[in-house]
């Protein structure tokens, strides 16, 4: 192999890598929906404090969840490091859900001080790992 | 002096299963019909070149049923992802003129 017939095989992975990269940004929204449905269930719950008000937002964010599902399961490209990406985001956010509704039910209940910044907290797991989803998708080799 | 082309790997040195590594490199998985069409090989083809490497131990591939439809999921195991970094950096030592220091016995 000449040094030419080199440059054009890196240059043809460099290529691939610009075409491949892209087609992982689809994460980004996937994550940053995923964390507005769990700002929008929090928040429900904590402005309506009652069961009614936790039966609408779920009524709302499982099916909306279950699209999530089905649209991450349909894509054809799984971004570079979406494994350690995906379980991260998803671990850090049953840590904040779970925290905000067991403390929230028997500390703060009704309490908008305490609600309305953990589900914006909430939110930022699944959009943050989004968005590096999306700078990654951008930034080639 | 060794030159580097020594260190190129023959089962990737194909140009159509570099271009399917270097696809696999930059992503998790690609589905079969995204790659063929990356590639821009006929299915056949591809089919061909993915034996070959899975064969070699370079990629895992994974059949799936979403609905009706069956599909393929291919990707690099960790194998496959060495033999490629290290061809690719054979190719950038070709392409830079670098040649090294034959390797000391004992």
């Amino acid at each position: 192999m000449h040094r030419d017939d080199a440059w054009d095989a890196l240059e043809r992975a460099r290529a691939m890598d610009r075409k491949v990269r892209p087609m992982g940004g689809w994460y980004a929204i996937y994550g940053i929906a995923f964390g507005m449905t769990s700002l929008g269930l929090l928040l429900t719950m904590g402005v309506t404090n009652s069961g009614t008000g936790a039966i609408i937002g779920s009524s709302v964010a499982l099916p909306m969840i279950f699209l999530l599902i089905t649209y991450a399961n349909r894509q054809p490209v799984t971004p570079r490091g979406y494994g350690h990406l995906h379980l991260w985001s998803l671990a850090a956010w049953t840590a904040i859900y779970g925290t905000t509704i067991f403390v929230g039910m028997y500390v703060f209940p009704g309490d908008l001080t305490w609600w309305v910044p953990m589900a914006v907290v909430s939110a930022l797991p699944s959009s943050i790992a989004g968005l590096i989803a999306l700078r990654r998708s951008r930034s080639a080799q | 002096m060794i030159h580097p082309r020594s260190r190129l790997d023959e089962v990737i040195h194909s140009p159509v299963r570099f271009s399917v590594m270097a696809a696999l490199a930059s992503a998790d998985s690609i589905e079969f019909r995204v790659l063929r069409d990356l590639v821009e090989v006929s299915d056949s083809v591809l089919s061909k070149q993915i034996s070959t490497l899975e064969d070699a131990g370079y990629v895992t591939v994974k059949k799936f049923r979403i609905g009706r439809r069956t599909r393929t999921s291919l990707a690099l195991n960790s194998q496959g992802r060495t033999a490629f970094d290290q061809h690719v950096r054979a190719l950038r030592d070709i392409a830079e003129g670098v040649t090294l220091p034959p390797a000391e016995e004992g």
